[in-house]
């Protein structure tokens, strides 16, 4: 027979038998329930108290976290679906090139589905062709070369065809950019989209143009033959007066002519596809020497001499792969230009050189000169500089741009030396390897 | 005397030409036209053809030029394309022209030199 326990003993076996359900609970991550404190305070008291506020506070702070998980949540299924909504086609690689997202634009645009391409390489999904249709290797493909990841973000200029899942192609112009996450570059996001309907705008914009400097070219040809015959007038049919109007017409004329030639290639230069190229081996002297005849009226009225050196024997009738109607247009705007703005009596020079990388022309005037303050701005369109706006002396401002794009074209150099009232000295330089001398 | 046949459906442009060439010694016929270029051609084999590109129809030019050069008869026959197109210089040696003149771009002293070289 056991003793009733004393009032002020602690009935540890009760207590137990609260405690010990709740920790079993907790052991499982359960937290529910409570405990209820017995109407006899004993020393036992402040831990059941305290295991109660324990376990609401242990509640509290799931509860916090479950709706922090929740609202992160929404957000990624937010910036999913911002991201599957993109108009434009966006696939995300990893480092060794592999899908790992492609949005609902993508998978519309190259016919497979995020499912089907997740895990594969994205240069074994889509090949790309170019405009002929012939498959870019894997090791020549732009950016993806190599999964070699851009520092920066890259825009392909060359229109190249994605091929879709069911074998049919389409222009695509990429963005291609690296992933950088926590300081480091973890993959690469390629942005593309389908330039069908823009390639067939510009495809029309090319044959306007052409169809339109063809039709000016026409009235224009016409005048200048006409006036070539003129010229060769005899003396007694022609006085001298005529002779003098003759010339200025032809003189306007030739100037319609070089302004069609420089729109019309300013447009082709400015359009997003390239300049289509007509590449046949030109022998450069005869085109300078070419260009300088054209121009002996006006070396002639302004009583200039004219000189041509090719101190190396070998370039004199030497071909060398360039477009030749491109290359005389360089020449024409660079002599038009020592000319132009040459003094009566003065000189123009031009020399022809070679290194064994490259082919140079010099052109050297004792003209007006270019004004230090816009020696950074003579390249730019319609820019003409201040020292010949106040003269008559007539300029569109789009003979140095034309020239330069060109040259730029072509991996050259063109730079100069000019000073005021002395006159100016202008270098180009093309690259041999592309343009091999024959 | 050498004879030149001139294709060309500008006919302000036939009489420049006839009109230069035949200053130099050539005998010129223009035709306007590719069909009237095939008759001219089958009539009296000319030393040179001057062949413009843009003929009624289209880029006529180089359909017949095609012809010519595939026609053992007339396939040595010396063509040169005068055109105010700039861009169709490798299309045109391709198929086989001897030169490839933009007409705007060059004198007419130019062109008869040219002509009178080939045809020396």
């Amino acid at each position: 027979m056991t003793s009733p326990m004393p009032a002020n003993t602690i009935d540890i076996q009760t207590h137990i038998d609260t405690l010990v359900p709740i920790f079993a609970k907790a052991a499982v991550g359960d937290f529910s329930g409570d405990i209820k404190l017995p109407d006899q305070e004993d020393a036992f008291t402040p831990i059941l108290a305290g295991i109660q506020i324990m376990l609401e506070v242990i509640r509290e702070k799931m509860a916090e976290s479950q709706s922090v998980n929740d609202r992160l949540h929404v957000k990624m299924e937010e910036t999913t679906a911002l991201l599957r909504s993109i108009g434009d086609g966006v696939t995300v690689l990893d480092t060794d090139g592999i899908v790992v997202f492609l949005n609902v634009s993508g998978e519309r645009l190259v016919g497979w589905k995020e499912s089907e391409a997740i895990g594969k390489r994205w240069i074994d999904l889509i090949p790309l062709q170019d405009e002929e249709g012939q498959v870019i290797p894997e090791d020549k493909r732009p950016f993806e070369a190599n999964y070699e990841i851009p520092s920066e973000a890259t825009v392909g200029e060359k229109t190249y065809y994605y091929v879709r899942k069911n074998g049919h192609r389409f222009p695509a112009r990429t963005t291609v950019s690296p992933v950088i996450f926590q300081g480091r570059r973890t993959g690469i996001v390629i942005v593309f989209r389908d330039i069908t309907k823009q390639k067939e705008v510009e495809d029309l914009k090319s044959e306007f143009l052409s169809i339109a400097a063809h039709e000016l070219r026409t009235p224009l040809g016409n005048m200048r033959w006409t006036m070539d015959l003129l010229r060769k007038e005899k003396a007694e049919r022609l006085s001298p007066e005529l002779k003098a109007k003759i010339e200025q017409l032809y003189e306007n004329n030739m100037q319609m002519i070089g302004l069609v030639n420089d729109v019309l290639s300013i447009s082709r230069l400015t359009g997003s596809d390239t300049i289509k190229e007509d590449i046949t081996p030109t022998v450069l002297t005869n085109v300078i020497n070419t260009v300088i005849a054209e121009l002996e009226v006006e070396i002639a009225a302004k009583h200039l001499t004219v000189q041509f050196n090719v101190p190396d024997q070998s370039l004199s009738g030497a071909s060398f792969l360039i477009d030749e109607n491109h290359f005389r247009q360089v020449i024409q705007n660079l002599l038009s230009n020592a000319i132009k703005y040459n003094r009566d009596g003065g000189q123009v020079t031009v020399t022809l050189l070679q290194s064994p990388e490259e082919i140079c022309i010099d052109i050297a005037d004792t003209g007006v000169g270019i004004p230090d303050h816009d020696k950074d701005h003579i390249f730019e369109r319609f820019y003409r500089s201040e020292n010949v706006i106040e003269t008559s002396i007539p300029g569109t401002g789009l003979g140095l741009y034309v020239v330069r794009s060109f040259i730029k074209k072509w991996g050259g150099k063109i730079w100069f030396e000019s000073e005021e009232h002395k006159g100016s000295t202008f270098h180009v330089c093309l690259p041999k390897q592309e343009n091999t001398v024959k | 005397m050498k004879l030149i046949l001139v294709i060309e459906d500008n006919l302000e442009l036939q009489k420049l030409y006839a009109e230069a060439l035949q200053g130099v010694g050539f005998t010129v016929k223009g035709v306007p036209s590719v069909g009237e270029g095939g008759v001219a051609i089958q009539e009296k084999k000319p030393d040179l053809i001057l062949l413009d590109i843009m003929l009624p129809g289209g880029k006529n030019g180089f359909d017949l030029l095609e012809r010519l050069k595939k026609d053992p008869e007339t396939k040595d026959i010396p063509v040169i394309v005068l055109t105010n197109l700039d861009s169709e210089e490798k299309v045109a040696r391709d198929i086989g022209a001897i030169d490839y003149i933009v007409k705007s771009n060059t004198s007419m002293d130019q062109v008869v030199e040219k002509i009178q070289k080939l045809l020396a």
